[in-house]
């Protein structure tokens, strides 16, 4: 059965005494969490849509009543994003 | 107005049946030409790669013809069509190049036809069927219409050939056929399961009068029907010649050969990743007019060794007009598979779904139950699907060194619908949907940049139309059409920009009736990867009483909003209006989704951007953390690596801010 040794091109993967241990590939810094939960510990900021860029249309209240928010999850070590969503909140 | 499900309408609703079900049912009904298997093991290699790159050849010819005879813009100009060649189970042995979410579903159609028609009223050479119900089949929504030709020889049912396209209109209560109005299915045009349309090789006279008389448009929707006749009808000359020169058997084994081709293919490739469970959600804003909600599609991909599960546990009930049947979501996962998965895969995919399951709650957005409003399917929870199911597919592939190079950020999330009703230019009654959304922009990958208007994901011979070709066809005047800068999505490798473009009504005595639905306003659907950012969000404007012919009185063409004076009015997801002389209509559709993170791009790459204008200066600082020196945009190396270390400082510093 095939092995992986990355998740994406942020976040590595190896395996010390058959534990899942990933990692930033930009800065080595140590991820908590396995590759389906890691994202959850991540420190994240939430802001106003007008942070997504000017491709983004920032007045969600235009079309919905749920707030829409601008969210990015980060590594703890070097702070490269990791995720980047458009969302309701 | 509560939802009441009609009792007998469940015999219309496919689902994927094996080939002993289907042959239980057709009994003697039929007789069925199968491969032999001591036929396709003996199959030698020169002969099966000759005659399964001759099926494809078909199907590209057969999408020549269907165009050469079709009157429809949305055929000629933009192929929003396709054509599949399927065994006489109706596996698809091979998808044609053009909408591969139109044809994928042909094969629930073809086996209903079996299952259903091979008795009363039987199957016959000579015979073809027309179907625009999405419950069957062979379409995602009614405007989809579906001509399925059982091919005999030697008085068995050897194959099926079909050809699919989008009809401008079929009736219902707006032009087009689909209004954001709609509650149930009965405000939209009637779906109309397999109905014999030729018989004995002739259109029943009877049968097509039924058909057009619920359009708007008869003479263009009967050229169109006579475009899917003479498509099947060149397929099907094309095959005989193939059989005569190779033999039935022969050929038969090579169709055989490639459905198992396809299946092994894939699940070598599969074997190459590790096993794991990868998720997306998909959004669309309002449902119908007036709704203020947001919906969701949910998707959970789970890899077990070569066997592919798509799981929509979690995605939001039917709701408005934006539902999509069990077909729609059937053609919404193969049409991700497909370039996700199968860039270098025979498209068979009557062999390429034996590696797939599927589990999905009946009621839901993307497996409605009849009477749900599906007239937006194909563009709306069809696609929504695709759009997490090519989420989940390429976060899977990143996985893997070897496969990394076929990930895919999210493309253009959805189709920008401009339909258009009036009087032309000829004083003649017209009704048509604006096309140009063909131009989306292609996410990005691990190593390149999206495809600038590269496209949609689903429609590999996709085009955009001519300008002068819409202007002459149509009471309309461009004021620009083009390419957006900033409308890349962000990261270290840029989704491909979108474009817009704007009009006004031009040489026509009436204002123009319009039907206007979109999604991805403000929530993205085109998602960025690996810290990507999202492309860019569907606008559609309208600027009502206009100084438009003062302007143009004095020689002045616009080439913004801002330089024209009126009332600006920014159009809801789903609306209809009017309109009028003077008035503009603004559009631009979503580009692709964004690669890992902005601040690793390189920066030559932001100032050839810059240059080219994909993007602004002040996102190149603002967003790319890239300063460039005037004239010219020489990168100022120092100045960038300050500008982006103290961007990673207020990243570090508000994350925790925010308690994290």
């Amino acid at each position: 059965m095939a092995t992986s040794e990355r998740v994406n091109e942020n976040v590595g993967r190896r395996f010390d005494n058959g534990n899942e241990v990933l990692f930033c590939t930009h800065c080595n810094q140590e991820l908590q969490g396995s590759s389906a939960t890691y994202l959850s510990n991540l420190p994240r900021y939430e802001g106003p849509l007008s942070e997504a860029g000017p491709q983004v249309f920032a007045d969600s209240s235009v079309f919905v009543d749920a707030p829409v928010v601008f969210r990015q999850y980060y590594c703890p070590g070097c702070f490269t994003v990791f995720h980047t969503e458009v969302v309701p909140s | 107005m509560p939802f009441i499900p009609v009792p007998g309408s469940e015999v219309f609703s496919s689902r994927i049946r094996s080939r002993e079900q289907i042959q239980n049912s057709v009994g003697d009904s039929v007789s069925l030409h199968h491969a032999k298997p001591d036929d396709v093991e003996q199959l030698d290699a020169l002969s099966y790669e000759v005659i399964r790159h001759r099926l494809w050849a078909i199907t590209d010819l057969m999408g020549q013809a269907l165009k050469r005879m079709s009157g429809s813009l949305v055929v000629t100009d933009c192929n929003d069509f396709d054509v599949a060649i399927a065994d006489e189970f109706g596996d698809i042995v091979q998808v044609g190049p053009y909408n591969t979410e139109l044809a994928a579903s042909v094969d629930l159609a073809i086996k209903w036809i079996l299952e259903n028609r091979a008795d009363n009223p039987g199957i016959y050479e000579g015979d073809m069927f027309l179907c625009n119900d999405p419950w069957v089949g062979g379409g995602l929504h009614q405007n989809d219409v579906a001509v399925l030709a059982p091919f005999f020889h030697d008085g068995k049912l050897f194959a099926w050939t079909a050809a699919v396209a989008h009809q401008a209109d079929l009736g219902g209560v707006s032009p087009g056929s689909w209004t954001p109005r709609a509650e149930d299915v009965f405000w939209e045009s009637l779906p109309t399961p397999p109905v014999k349309i030729v018989e004995n090789s002739r259109i029943r006279r009877d049968v097509e009068d039924v058909y057009l008389r619920r359009s708007r448009v008869p003479k263009m929707v009967a050229l169109d029907l006579r475009a899917k006749v003479g498509a099947n009808t060149v397929g099907q000359e094309r095959i005989r010649e193939l059989i005569g020169k190779y033999g039935a058997d022969v050929v038969k084994a090579a169709m055989a050969k490639q459905l198992d081709d396809a299946e092994s293919r894939l699940r070598a490739k599969l074997e190459k990743i590790e096993d794991g469970t990868w998720s997306a959600t998909c959004y669309q804003e309002q449902s119908m007019k007036d709704d203020r909600n947001v919906h969701k599609i949910v998707c959970t991909l789970t890899k077990a060794g070569s066997d592919l599960l798509f799981d929509f546990t979690g995605t939001g009930p039917q709701s408005g007009m934006i539902n999509t049947t069990f077909s729609g979501m059937y053609g919404g996962i193969l049409a991700g598979v497909l370039p996700g998965l199968c860039g270098d895969i025979p498209w068979a995919t009557g062999g390429l779904r034996r590696c797939i399951s599927i589990k999905s709650e009946e009621g839901t957005l993307n497996n409605a139950t009849f009477p749900a409003a599906v007239g937006k399917g194909s563009v709306a929870s069809a696609w929504a699907t695709m759009n997490a199911v090519t989420e989940c597919i390429s976060k899977m592939v990143d996985t893997s060194i070897e496969l990394k190079r076929e990930v895919q950020s999210v493309c253009c999330g959805t189709w920008q619908l401009c339909v258009m009703a009036g009087l032309d230019q000829r004083q003649q009654p017209f009704a048509t949907m604006l096309t140009d959304s063909m131009g989306g922009g292609f996410g990005a990958g691990v190593d390149h940049d999206g495809v600038d208007t590269g496209g949609l994901l689903l429609i590999p011979m996709g085009k955009m139309p001519d300008v002068e070709m819409n202007e002459f066809v149509l009471p309309m005047l461009y004021l620009w059409r083009r390419e957006e800068t900033d409308s890349g999505g962000p990261g270290r490798f840029r989704g491909g920009v979108t474009a817009s473009l704007c009009f006004v009504p031009h040489d026509t005595p009436v204002p123009m009736m319009q039907v206007i639905s979109g999604a991805g306003k403000t929530v993205s659907q085109n998602v960025g990867l690996a810290g990507g950012y999202p492309g860019s969000s569907q606008v559609d404007i309208a600027v009502r009483s206009s100084n438009i012919e003062e302007l143009f009185s004095k020689g002045i063409i616009p080439s913004s909003l801002e330089e024209v004076d009126g009332d600006l009015q920014i159009l809801a997801c789903e609306d209809e209006a009017l309109l009028s002389p003077g008035d503009l209509h603004y559009m631009s559709w979503q580009s692709g989704g964004g690669y890992g993170d902005p601040l690793l791009r390189d920066p030559k790459s932001v100032a050839y951007d810059v240059a080219e204008l994909r993007v602004s200066p002040e996102s190149a600082r603002n967003i790319y953390g890239v300063v460039l020196q005037e004239p010219g945009f020489e990168v100022d190396a120092d100045a960038t690596e300050q500008l982006r270390s103290e961007m990673r400082q207020i990243r570090r510093s508000r994350a925790q801010k925010a308690g994290v």
